[in-house]
């Protein structure tokens, strides 16, 4: 295998610009796929990543391009990467495997917040980046415009620009040559010593855990011991192949090339995305840099909705996690909610997909509260407390210090939004950065926010006040100091468990009345009047009361009919039953469900 | 011998009302209601063999429905008459009919009186045409108006006047208005109870949709607070949760119901109490009269209530009434054990201030007869 024959490319792109249609093109014009059975969007294997057009996990595909130009032929190792802000990660390792991208941008679009945090992501790892403006068939297309605003975010004139048409075909070729042409080969120092990054991995049931990898140096061959760099554990190779788009087996894999390693590898975290993959006989020095270990930013719980599904809703996580090894989950156990799952994610589109998986691929329904942050806890004692739920948080008095999550949260929007947004980020707490005009229409605004003010409903409220045009990426930079307290609600002055939350000192009054006043209409009138109270440490800051129940009465009682009233009555009654006692009072689920919701 | 009533189901009327959840046929053709009729004499005939209940003495009839007043009088006899075959008539039987204004005039009043009946129940509902309107009712003004003032005329021992109230935008003044009206007729007994929908009807989808226009649970209560006050004050006893007497005038049937007496149901969706069971006629014509004349009982449901729900069942019944239910009454029924475990609950809704105990009997309060629901609630299992 000639290397200088090799390229190794990915494509990125905000969601909907239209990544997974090029690919398709792009295997088409290598003949990878025949033209009939093409489905749309090859690359996107999971019916739910078709479904939302989003590619979750990366994917690899090698295909054969013979350059009508060059008169050569060429392998091509295309490297998927997942599209989401959630799983950033994901996308540098991806990218640490490739030596140029495409950087697709919507012609009618523009530059959106994603497009330039994955642009900035392939510039800080040293790749050849290929603009290509896409959809330049739209009636709303304005080429020009996206085209400088690629530049504006890239810091460089005279960019080898193409423009295609996905959809149509139109300027794929031209793209073809210019892969060839502007991406390097494959930089390999010749070196005895086994190194390859994992980028990516599936779970197979028969095989295990089967690593994709990128080899920097040396060779991989079936037979051959190998070791995991972060966990020294060994295995031995029972196959080596590359990705045809199916995998497909071959001798070896050499120096710049990218395949799949089976090795009986039973378990995920032997196979963790960004490691480096060496021979045990014959250990490289180093591994490749850049492996973290993932720790999850946001985490909420799961709860099956019938009781009995509990068994099953582990089961799935299990399995779940099995392909997902940012997915973690412990026994959790609410007081309104009975058992359940308390799990981590990247982020909340992880969340969302997740959630549904579950309950598509395995039928489980589940309750999922909202999500939440790790708080960091320093106490007087030295000690260091990771805080994950109300009932963990220390008393005031054993606090020295806080600490909160904070992203650096990229918005890019329309000038015209810029007063509405800025308000928003001021209001969740957020400091602002910078602003940069990307165009004379296009602004990207930076601010650092508190990660707990965005899992609220910040994209939501963002959307309204953009009506619908802004874009956001955020990127986790680290714990900063907080001031939090715990808000504790009392029902006739006896405090419930459930119902307490954290919150900053600042918004702590105005979030605790905010609950107050839904708990006023979730807790039904009972006979005997409640008083609700929102309290800090002692104090108490907001107060609600629900009157006691005036008229309840089934007048019409007659025809002999009892044994329907009974069961009206017992139905009712029922219905109470599940409501959890405190003291004479009976409080809903939604209540409990209501202080882990955002606010409306 | 114990007591028996008697219940006969006549499933048609002119037309549906808005908010009627009983089974009922707009149908008004002669053919088909003695063709019922005859089905009915048929099951009557059959469930008396079955449950042995030849030659037991009826304390009450009632003819409910439906517009059993859409039969003609000669039918009432024919049906009294029949049942005579079977049963003895108690010497104070109380032969109740209830009778829509809009199908009956003095003359027919009067023959029903003949053929026996003793005790009319009137569905007024309500005096202000806004209402009748809403409510889909097939009388008008007049001809309400016109009927209570006959009746007066006719000697009718008993009769009582059906109000319906918590209409839409009924102010309390439009509420108080309606009972000085029904006072002016001095009926001996009035029912009234509060606009409810089962999710059957037709008006079920607007109360869903329209909850504001309907007075709040605070203006049912003052509303409510205010009738038993002025019907007290006119010498009416309360003594069920939505009916008035005035002394010696209680419907017998009804209270029957309440003190877990016996009862045979004929006719379509009838309910029977017999034996300690609950049982129920299919509630499709069709399919009743398709039974009958397949030779088949048109029973649909039963139920034998084990003994320790039917402690629960008894007490919520009896505390439906002013005599409320008794210490004694309950050992004598149930065992000793079970019925400490009812009392202890009884005891702790009277420290509440719901229920009222005055030696061995407990009655409901007047501020627990208003949230009867929660409390009957709390005495279930």
């Amino acid at each position: 295998m000639d290397r200088n024959k090799i390229r190794n490319f990915g494509i990125i792109a905000h969601i909907d610009h239209g990544k997974s249609t090029l690919a398709d093109r792009i295997l088409e014009i290598c003949g990878a796929v025949p033209k009939g059975k093409m489905k749309e969007q090859f690359l996107d294997r999971m019916e739910l990543e078709r479904e939302r057009g989003i590619t979750i996990k990366a994917k690899a595909v090698r295909v054969e391009y013979f350059s009508p130009l060059q008169k050569e032929k060429y392998i091509l190792n295309l490297i998927d990467t997942p599209g989401h802000v959630d799983f950033s990660y994901e996308v540098s390792r991806s990218l640490a495997a490739c030596e140029g991208v495409l950087l697709v941008v919507d012609a009618s679009q523009g530059v959106e917040a994603q497009t330039l945090a994955h642009a900035h992501l392939a510039i800080s790892q040293g790749l050849v980046i290929l603009p290509v403006i896409n959809k330049i068939d739209l009636f709303s297309a304005d080429p020009e415009r996206a085209m400088r605003e690629v530049e504006t975010i890239l810091g460089e004139d005279h960019l080898p620009f193409t423009l295609v048409s996905a959809k149509l075909g139109t300027g794929v070729e031209e793209l073809m040559e210019k892969i060839v042409q502007f991406i390097p080969p494959p930089q390999v120092e010749d070196s005895p010593f086994l190194r390859a990054l994992i980028f990516d991995a599936v779970y197979d049931s028969y095989r295990g855990a089967i690593p994709f990898v990128r080899i920097k140096e040396g060779e991989i061959k079936k037979g051959m011991e190998i070791m995991m760099f972060s966990t020294r554990r060994t295995f031995l190779v029972s196959e080596v192949g590359g990705f045809t788009p199916e995998m497909k087996e071959v001798d070896s894999l050499g120096p710049g090339e990218v395949g799949y390693v089976a090795a009986n590898i039973h378990h995920l975290e032997d196979s963790q995305v960004g490691d480096t993959i060496t021979s045990s006989a014959c250990p490289a020095l180093s591994p490749i840099p850049g492996y973290k270990k993932i720790k999850p930013l946001v985490f909420c719980s799961f709860y099956p909705v019938n009781y009995e599904d509990y068994s099953k809703l582990k089961e799935s996580l299990e399995r779940l996690q099995l392909n997902d090894a940012s997915l973690s989950f412990e026994a959790d156990f609410s007081e309104a909610l009975g058992f359940g799952f308390r799990c981590g994610f990247l982020g909340l589109l992880h969340m969302d997909i997740t959630q549904e998986r579950i309950e598509r691929e395995f039928g489980v329904e589940v309750v999922a509260t909202a999500p939440h942050v790790v708080y960091h806890v320093l106490t007087k004692k030295g000690e260091v407390l990771e805080v994950r739920s109300p009932r963990d948080f220390p008393s005031p008095s054993e606090i020295e210090e806080m600490e909160e999550p904070y992203v650096e949260m990229s918005i890019t929007l329309p000038a015209e939004y810029l007063g509405g947004v800025m308000e928003l980020c001021q209001s969740r707490r957020g400091v602002f950065k910078d602003m940069i005009y990307l165009s004379e229409q296009l602004v990207l605004l930076r601010y650092d926010l508190p990660l707990a003010e965005i899992l609220l409903d910040f994209y939501d409220r963002l959307k309204a006040v953009s009506r619908g045009y802004a874009s956001l990426e955020y990127e986790f930079i680290g714990y900063r100091p907080a001031q939090l307290v715990r808000v504790d609600i009392l029902v006739n002055r006896e405090m419930v468990d459930g119902l307490s939350f954290i919150s900053p000192e600042e918004n702590a009054y105005y979030r605790g009345r905010e609950l107050l006043s839904r708990l006023r209409e979730l807790i039904p009138r009972q006979l005997f009047p409640i008083s609700l109270q929102a309290a800090i440490g002692g104090k108490i800051i907001a107060r609600e009361d629900i009157p006691a129940l005036r008229k309840d009465v089934l007048q019409k009682c007659y025809g002999g009919d009892i044994t329907r009233k009974r069961k009206l009555l017992e139905k009712q009654k029922e219905g109470k039953k599940r409501m959890k006692a405190v003291g004479k009072v009976r409080i809903p689920q939604e209540a409990f469900l209501a202080v882990m919701k955002s606010e409306k | 011998m114990k007591q028996l009533s008697l219940y006969f189901h006549f499933p048609f009327c002119l037309k549906r009302c808005r908010y009627c959840d009983f089974v009922s046929y707009p149908r008004r053709d002669r053919y088909t209601h003695l063709k019922y009729k005859e089905a009915v004499f048929q099951e009557v005939s059959w469930r008396v063999n079955e449950e042995m209940l030849r030659g037991r003495e009826l304390s009450t009839i009632y003819l409910g429905g439906g517009t059993p007043s859409l039969l003609f009088p000669e039918d009432v006899e024919d049906i009294l008459n029949y049942l005579q075959h079977f049963f003895a008539f108690s010497p104070s039987v109380e032969i109740t009919m209830e009778v829509n204004p809009e199908t009956v005039n003095r003359e027919k009043i009067d023959s029903f009186r003949k053929a026996g009946v003793n005790r009319l129940s009137i569905g007024v509902q309500s005096f202000n045409p806004r209402f009748l309107r809403f409510l889909g009712r097939s009388s008008s003004l007049e001809q309400i108006e016109n009927l209570l003032l006959q009746i007066e005329k006719v000697r009718y021992p008993y009769w009582s006047v059906d109000l319906i109230y918590s209409l839409p935008w009924q102010s309390f003044e439009e509420w108080q208005e309606e009972i000085e009206q029904v006072l002016i007729y001095h009926p001996p007994h009035l029912s009234i109870y509060n606009l409810t929908f089962s999710p059957l009807v037709p008006l079920y989808q607007f109360a869903k949709y329209h909850p504001g226009v309907f007075p709040s649970p605070e203006e049912e209560a003052l509303y409510f607070e205010w009738v038993i006050e002025r019907l007290e004050k006119e010498g009416y006893k309360h003594y069920e949760i939505s009916n008035f007497s005035q002394p010696g005038a209680e419907c017998q049937h009804n209270l029957n119901y309440w003190r877990e007496g016996e009862y045979l149901g004929v006719g379509v969706s009838a309910w029977s109490y017999l034996e300690g069971r609950r049982q129920k006629n299919t509630s499709s014509l069709k399919n009743y009269l398709k039974r009958i004349e397949e030779g088949k009982n048109p029973l649909t449901f039963q139920e034998k209530l084990e003994s320790y729900p039917k402690l629960a069942e008894d007490i919520i019944l009896h505390l439906r009434t002013e005599e409320g239910i008794t210490v004694s009454y309950l050992l004598a029924q149930y065992e000793r054990e079970k019925v400490e475990v009812k009392l202890k609950c009884l005891e702790y809704l009277s420290q509440e201030g719901f229920i009222i105990k005055e030696g061995d009997r407990f009655y409901l309060s007047k501020k627990g007869i208003l949230v009867a629901n929660q409390i009957f609630q709390e005495i279930l299992d």
